[in-house]
């Protein structure tokens, strides 16, 4: 490439000279920054593999946290995978008693889950319930209040090979696909389902049943001891949700709770 | 046309249609979508809503004697009709949805009616005003 003009004297030539040089210069400045930008690339790959490692090697593996509900207070849907590989079994606070390895999807409102030993036991693990994901436009669950439930509860005792906790969440996977909430107070834990439907014998005529298990926190001998209450409402096809039950809507809720009740004994 | 037949054709838009609404809700209560509280509900909120113009329809029909051959005054009697077939089918229509819909709620139903028809009865009730109170000439007192 000729950048030299005779006709204009030397410093036209000088002149010329470093206008060709410039775009020269450009392309090399390019050429430094993409080669920069390789050098500088694999260390960050680097750190976020670290990263990843070791979250892997945490316990504890919170895959989702939705805030699906804020009134009357947080409520949360946390999905998560727990492994103690030192530990029969743990028990979690406002959950109970589980095995030392497996994967729970629940409603709580707690900021964190608490990992122990045993009940009252020693700490093993926090995992705190940080930015939470609030779904847009997502409705909230519909789950009653405790109070709601009657004192009266039907009575059962676990005295099967595994834990309680284990076969509950179990039969609550199954009767209640909306999940179900988990608390403890008073020396029990607590289950509050969200509302189901039950099978109907009126075809007019819609009931939806939640039920509230409980069991002693600490248990010293077998067989377990539990509780089951329930609370439904019913509704016609032109109606809201009312918590006076007609009788055959009663008859069919109480029959869904001895189903349920079957379940976590067996 | 008489100004008495004038008034009962004004007269039976409202009771039929008042009859219909009834019948619909007594259906929706025979084919169990709805409670019997939230029958009784429905049939004195319709009779709330239709005792305005049907008030002022009867005290049009007893309060002013109209002697037999006086003429209804054409223009107010077609506007009076008009309106009130209007009125008429905002209730009616919504409940029609209501029966034959196969999920709606009472309380929805509730709320349209009186933000709908509340928002829209003064219409009803001036016109049915001005056709009781204009003589044959279109002149009102």
């Amino acid at each position: 490439m000729f950048c030299v003009s005779e006709q204009n004297g030397s410093q036209r030539v000088f002149y010329q000279n470093r206008i060709c040089i410039l775009p020269r210069l450009f392309s090399a400045l390019v050429v430094l920054v993409t080669a920069l930008g390789y050098v500088v690339a694999p260390p960050i790959y680097a750190q976020s593999t670290a990263r990843d490692r070791s979250a892997s090697q945490q316990p504890v593996n919170l895959k989702t946290v939705f805030r699906v509900a804020t009134q009357p207070k947080p409520l949360y849907r946390v999905s998560y995978s727990y492994e103690f590989p030192s530990q029969r079994q743990i028990y979690i606070q406002g959950v109970g008693s589980v095995s030392a390895k497996g994967s729970l999807n629940y409603l709580c409102s707690d900021e964190d889950i608490k990992f122990f030993d045993e009940p009252g036991g020693k700490l093993l693990y926090v995992a705190k319930l940080e930015h939470p994901v609030t779904l847009m436009g997502a409705s909230a669950p519909r789950i009653p209040d405790e109070l709601q439930f009657p004192r009266e509860s039907r009575r059962g005792s676990w005295s099967g090979p595994g834990l309680f906790s284990e076969k509950a969440f179990a039969v609550l996977d199954k009767y209640f696909r909306a999940g179900y909430r988990t608390y403890e107070k008073d020396n029990s834990v607590f289950y509050l389902s969200t509302y189901t439907e039950v099978p109907q014998s009126d075809e007019s005529t819609y009931v939806e049943v939640s039920v509230l298990l409980s069991q002693p926190i600490k248990s010293g001998s077998q067989p377990l001891p539990f509780t089951v209450a329930f609370t439904a409402r019913e509704r016609r096809s032109h109606t809201d949700w009312r918590d006076v039950l007609s009788e055959p809507s009663r008859k069919d809720a109480e029959t869904f709770v001895d189903q349920i009740l079957n379940a976590l004994q067996h | 046309m008489k100004f008495r037949i004038a008034q009962v054709w004004i007269l039976l838009i409202f009771l039929a249609s008042l009859l219909v609404l009834l019948s619909l809700v007594a259906f929706s209560y025979e084919k169990q979508a709805i409670y019997s509280d939230d029958l009784r509900d429905l049939v004195v909120r319709f009779l709330a809503v239709y005792s305005v113009p049907l008030g002022v329809v009867i005290s049009g029909i007893f309060g002013k004697a109209a002697t037999p051959d006086r003429l209804a005054p054409e223009r107010a009697f077609w506007v009076a009709i008009a309106l009130a077939l209007v009125w008429n089918f905002l209730i009616l229509g919504r409940t029609l949805l209501f029966t034959f819909s196969a999920n709606d709620r009472v309380t929805a139903l509730v709320e349209y009616v009186d933000a709908v028809v509340g928002a829209s009865s003064f219409l009803t009730v001036a016109a049915l005003t001005y056709f009781f109170t204009t003589d044959q000439e279109g002149r009102t007192p």
